[in-house]
């Protein structure tokens, strides 16, 4: 599990506190994985950053009523990750029924900006919302599978399987270290 | 493969417009956070406790000889502000002022009103739309979506949990849009299929676009931005992101040219196209847009914005003039809350909780007020004034 410190419970007091410095604080350390994470589930930037900023949203509308002894982080990451595969299976539906993807035109284009960007996001693509979500938890903010379980309210076993079968895809899609 | 390669190839893999997008985040986040509200020390469950208050305030008041005025105080203390009203009010809702019906929610449900004033409950529904032309309602409660005739035929319903809310009806009749937590769904009229078109929507934003050739819905996201969406191509016509306040209301005008965007402190006007035309400040003094909705012909809207010092005004303003120009319509003590206008676009309906009454304005100069008094009874025979007014949820065409 990533570093939740006395600083973090900290910070959390001092934002409940009324401290915007504090707050910004929290917000620097936690935006770049959460937006990070919400977005190597659905793969588009826009949605990403929306599922990431409602998250903080409902934190920091939240932020007088949360209880200091719990991490900040896993309850946070709970809400993007579960927005971010309610997002992503919406989107298969869509696609499923003939329609194109719904979002978004957006000024930015919806590329990654280095080659080994495109090929883990290409190889993560192929992949369904809910192994994406269990190797991103894992892999990327560094939940243990117990930890995922209880992030998901998943059965431990199915979060194991889920990590084997979708890190054995990756790796055929990856092919041999050297090519990444 | 190795976990520690698969944790390099994630860290790895930026997403486009990380900085941008923390940029963006932060300045909502930030506007966001009152350090008044989240210092508020945690602890004593305060509705409990002034319903206690009440109580023996009430207590207090049988008991003592200057009963009356205690009684009042108490009534201020948990929140049912009451002012005199108009005095020139009418003691029922006898009739409406032009043709067409009323669709009305209350605390007893919704009522469908007709032109002659006679009422007919179609159930304990919290919410309600009309089908353009007024065959159809579509109702919820709880988590079911209910489409019925206006006399209460049920044709079909469908349910998602947890709660269906703030259903429209589109303008073709084919679609139906609704939310289910955040997410925004849209179902055919008929009852299928249904299925989930935006991930994360203020509830309540959505309008269809009107007049247009395709099912063309607007909402707002919680992070300041608004949408427009192609429901049948599943595709977004245009976005504008980055709105210093998130919209929590959307209407179009009539022939479609027009999306205003209601923010807690400022409007927004929009074309068809996406662009931000300009944008309003509370006009005339006041602190908070409460809502809003366009005229029937042309580009004026009216729209309810309450005063710090305890007033609600109702004024009415030009999309293609604002910031400039605001007409007061009325102005009245305590809380005004909604606007309604009529099929024939002649007679404005605004509520006025405060007073327990509703307002019928002949427009566009106010030649004519018609009071309507006691209208929490209207829509609770027998109920006491519980706070809970009823509102207007849509004022349709003839039958």
């Amino acid at each position: 599990m990533p570093g939740f410190g006395r600083g973090e419970a900290a910070l959390v007091r001092g934002a409940q506190a009324g401290s915007v410095a504090d707050l910004e604080a929290l917000f620097r350390e936690h935006w770049p994985r959460a937006y990070r994470a919400a977005y190597l589930v659905v793969h588009d930037a826009a949605a990403a950053e929306d599922i990431a900023q409602e998250a903080f949203l409902a934190a920091v509308r939240a932020l007088g009523r949360f209880d200091r002894r719990r991490p900040f982080g896993p309850w946070l990451h709970r809400i993007v990750v579960n927005r971010a595969i309610d997002w992503a299976r919406a989107r298969q539906l869509r696609r499923e029924v003939g329609d194109e993807p719904a979002d978004l035109p957006d000024p930015a284009p919806a590329r990654p900006r280095n080659p080994y960007s495109a090929g883990v996001i290409a190889a993560l693509a192929a992949l369904s919302p809910e192994h994406r979500a269990v190797i991103v938890l894992r892999h990327l903010l560094e939940y243990t599978p117990g930890e995922i379980a209880r992030l998901l309210d998943l059965p431990r076993g199915t979060v194991n399987s889920r990590l084997r079968r979708g890190l054995d895809e990756l790796a055929e899609r990856l092919g041999p270290e050297d090519a990444t | 493969m190795t976990d520690e390669r698969v944790r390099r190839l994630l860290r790895r893999a930026a997403p486009p417009g990380e900085l941008d997008a923390e940029r963006r985040a932060w300045a909502i986040i930030r506007a966001a956070y009152d350090p008044a509200t989240a210092a508020r020390p945690r602890a004593w469950p305060t509705r409990p406790l002034i319903a206690l208050a009440a109580v023996l305030a009430l207590v207090a008041a049988a008991l003592s000889p200057p009963g009356r005025a205690v009684g009042g105080w108490v009534r201020d203390a948990i929140g049912r502000e009451r002012v005199a009203g108009r005095p020139d009010a009418r003691a029922a809702l006898a009739s409406l002022p032009a043709p067409g019906r009323l669709l009305v929610v209350s605390r007893r449900g919704t009522w469908v009103v007709s032109e002659d004033g006679s009422k007919r409950r179609l159930g304990a529904y919290a919410d309600a739309s009309w089908s353009p032309r007024g065959l159809h309602v579509v109702l919820v409660r709880g988590p079911r979506l209910v489409a019925s005739t206006p006399t209460g035929e049920i044709r079909w319903t469908l349910t998602r949990r947890p709660r269906v809310l703030a259903p429209r009806w589109s303008p073709s009749g084919f679609r139906i849009a609704y939310g289910v937590r955040g997410t925004l769904r849209v179902v055919n009229g008929d009852g299928e299929p249904d299925r989930a078109v935006a991930p994360l929507a203020v509830p309540g934003s959505w309008a269809w676009a009107p007049g247009a050739d395709r099912h063309l819905l607007a909402y707002a996201t919680p992070g300041g931005a608004v949408r427009l969406l192609d429901v049948d191509a599943g595709r977004a016509r245009w976005a504008v992101r980055g709105l210093e306040q998130p919209p929590r209301k959307l209407v179009w005008s009539a022939d479609g040219k027009r999306l205003v965007a209601l923010a807690d402190a400022v409007v927004y006007v929009f074309d068809a196209r996406g662009r931000l035309l300009r944008s309003q400040p509370p006009p005339l003094g006041s602190a908070q847009f409460v809502d809003t909705e366009f005229a029937r012909r042309g580009h004026a809207f009216a729209v309810v914005a309450r005063h710090m010092a305890g007033r609600t005004r109702v004024v009415l303003l030009d999309a293609e003039r604002v910031p400039a120009g605001p007409r007061l319509v009325f102005n009245g003590e305590g809380r005004l809350s909604r606007v309604s206008w009529s099929p024939d676009g002649r007679w404005l309906l605004v509520t006025w909780p405060s007073a327990d009454q509703w307002l019928f304005l002949r427009m566009p100069r106010v030649g004519e007020v018609r009071a309507i008094a006691d209208i929490q009874r209207e829509f609770d025979p027998g109920g006491g004034r519980t706070g809970t007014a009823p509102r207007p949820v849509g004022w349709c065409c003839a039958p």
